[in-house]
């Protein structure tokens, strides 16, 4: 076993094919506690594919993945889910016929919390992400922005959350929000000592909260390191940043 | 905000109170008049609304377009049949035992059906549907039950068997109050956001942690149940089954056009349904006979289409917003929250 005592995500040469495109292919990664990493790369170079893989919508064909020490691919996502691993969309996926409330209410019943517990942590959480005064709205009233972040509030209220993915959590949101994101992050990272995976196009904002930045292209990792690191190597430069 | 006010404190969707008086006027309706074929109208509107409400918890509640329930139905009818007629077993026990059956028929179709989406799912639960209704059509089991079965009339409490209507009347709204109940139940409960949730979007639920297979076979399991006990009562009441009725789709369709038309995923919608629907199909059917049938049911047709066109949401959406036009009249200036 690889893993440093403080890894708490380890990826290690996963391959996913559909059909005859080979959309990863030997991805290792490997993320320690509360490091916010940032993943990187041009359009359909698998990021996204890769968040699907962690968190168990799509099973891998070769490889391991493990959280915290534990085998978790060939896991479904709802147990995954219940380890503390939350993700976002790309596009949000909220519960448009629930209330704002409500949504946030779901994952924290799923995990076990009662009812008063799950609508207390619900209400600080929205009053945190000032999402409070539309808690009794329906989440299908709500702009995009608003969306997105209720996407995210949501699972931070999972108690034992160790490991967040996001995809593209800032992608057509308003700056405002954005910085209400931002600080949220930032806060549940220094808080709770939460990890973050947070797939993004916008490289101010990745650089501004991320640790560590990943780059893929065409499924495989092309880079590793600060985002100054990153930034200045050739590979990167030739196949995303566009020189 | 005026419009979230008088949906929390004016919703006919979710208050107690307009359910509780609805089946108190149900409850009394047997009482209005003795003749036999007004109550046996009333068992008819007690069990499609008892059904209709058991098809809802999947399909209402749970987003899952279910066309396996005449199967259930069927198999419920058949098992409470079998244990009776060929083993003596009262239908009192033979109800539950059709409805565990019910459970064991979902569990295998939900397994088989519940990974596809959409169409995909309500032609594959036609499918396993008529699949069942052919096996039952070739049944050679060793027992005298099996294609027609007239069963007996041996009158008595032990044997779900009555000279009048009025018992059969408050057994089938005894079954529709407890489905009731359950539907309350489950509208309330953490299961309730868990089926809200997977019905908005499966895979979101998912990755949030709700166990989705586990939701989802538990409520088709529930409705299968129910359904499953409806089957049992209504053989017992008719005293003759056959596959192709019991198995019908076309019996099954009208529950399900009851609850669509008094409102899915709502408790009171396919009581109100039915109520409204049962009285009327059968006017149809029977007052517009001989040469002109089929003009009964073209204007049953217009009927419907007349009542979706007018509540798209089903009655209850259409009680709801009277109900809000009606308190913002008496409510001029609701409190700014």
């Amino acid at each position: 076993m690889n893993n440093q005592p403080n890894t708490i995500l380890d990826v290690q040469e996963i391959l996913k094919d559909f059909g005859g495109l080979r959309a990863i292919n030997r991805v290792s990664l490997q993320i320690r506690e509360g490091e916010v990493r940032g993943l990187i790369g041009p359009n359909a170079s698998g990021k996204t594919t890769l968040i699907n893989l962690i968190s168990g919508m799509y099973k891998i064909d070769d490889g391991h993945i493990s959280f915290a020490e534990r085998r978790i691919d060939g896991l479904e996502p709802d147990q995954i889910a219940s380890l503390g691993i939350m993700r976002t969309f790309q596009i949000s996926r909220i519960f448009r016929n629930m209330t704002t409330l409500e949504n946030v209410m779901v994952p924290a019943l799923a995990e076990g919390q009662s009812f008063p517990e799950a609508k207390r942590r619900a209400e600080e959480l929205l009053d945190f992400a000032l999402l409070s005064r539309l808690k009794d709205e329906p989440a299908r009233a709500l702009s995009g922005g608003q969306a997105m972040l209720l996407q995210i509030v949501r699972g931070f209220v999972h108690r034992h959350l160790r490991l967040y993915l996001m995809d593209e959590p800032f992608a057509g949101v308003h700056d405002v929000i954005k910085g209400v994101i931002l600080k949220t992050i930032k806060t549940m990272n220094e808080e709770r000592k939460i990890s973050f995976l947070i797939v993004s196009h916008e490289m101010t904002t990745i650089s501004s909260v991320c640790h560590q930045v990943t780059v893929l292209d065409k499924g495989e990792v092309i880079a590793q390191g600060t985002m100054q690191e990153v930034a200045n190597d050739p590979a990167v430069i030739d196949s995303y940043l566009g020189g | 905000m005026p419009e979230r006010y008088l949906t929390r404190h004016f919703s006919w969707k979710d208050t107690a109170t307009p359910l509780v008086l609805l089946l108190i006027f149900m409850g009394l309706l047997p009482l209005v008049s003795s003749h036999a074929f007004y109550r046996h109208v009333l068992t008819l509107i007690f069990l499609f609304a008892f059904l209709a409400e058991a098809w809802n918890l999947i399909s209402g509640y749970g987003g899952l377009f279910s066309l396996a329930h005449a199967a259930f139905f069927g198999v419920g009818a058949y098992t409470t049949a079998i244990l009776y007629v060929d083993f003596k077993i009262s239908p009192w026990v033979g109800l539950p035992l059709g409805g565990i059956f019910g459970v064991v028929v979902a569990s295998i179709i939900g397994f088989a059906t519940f990974r596809l989406r959409q169409f995909f799912f309500v032609l594959s639960t036609l499918a396993c549907s008529e699949a069942i209704r052919a096996l039952f059509g070739y049944w050679r089991l060793g027992v005298k039950t099996g294609l027609g079965t007239t069963i007996p009339r041996d009158i008595g409490f032990v044997n779900l068997t009555f000279n009048e209507e009025l018992p059969y009347n408050y057994i089938a709204f005894a079954l529709l109050v407890i489905v009731v109940l359950v539907a309350r139940w489950v509208t309330a409960s953490k299961f309730g956001y868990y089926l809200r949730a997977i019905k908005d979007d499966e895979d979101a639920a998912l990755s949030m942690g709700v166990r989705v297979p586990r939701v989802k076979l538990m409520i088709f399991g529930t409705s299968a149940f129910f359904t499953a006990v409806g089957g049992g009562f209504y053989a017992m009441y008719i005293g003759y089954i056959e596959p192709n009725t019991v198995f019908s789709v076309d019996f099954m369709l009208q529950y399900i056009l009851y609850a669509i038309v008094g409102g899915m995923a709502t408790i009171g919608g396919p009581i109100v349904g039915s109520l409204i629907l049962v009285p009327l199909t059968i006017s149809f059917q029977g007052f517009v006979g001989g040469k002109l049938a089929s003009l009964g049911f073209f204007i049953y047709g217009i009927v419907l289409v007349i009542m979706i066109i007018t509540a798209p949401g089903g009655m209850m959406e259409g009680l709801r917003s009277l109900s809000r036009r009606f308190a913002k009249r008496i409510l001029p200036t609701p409190p700014v929250p």
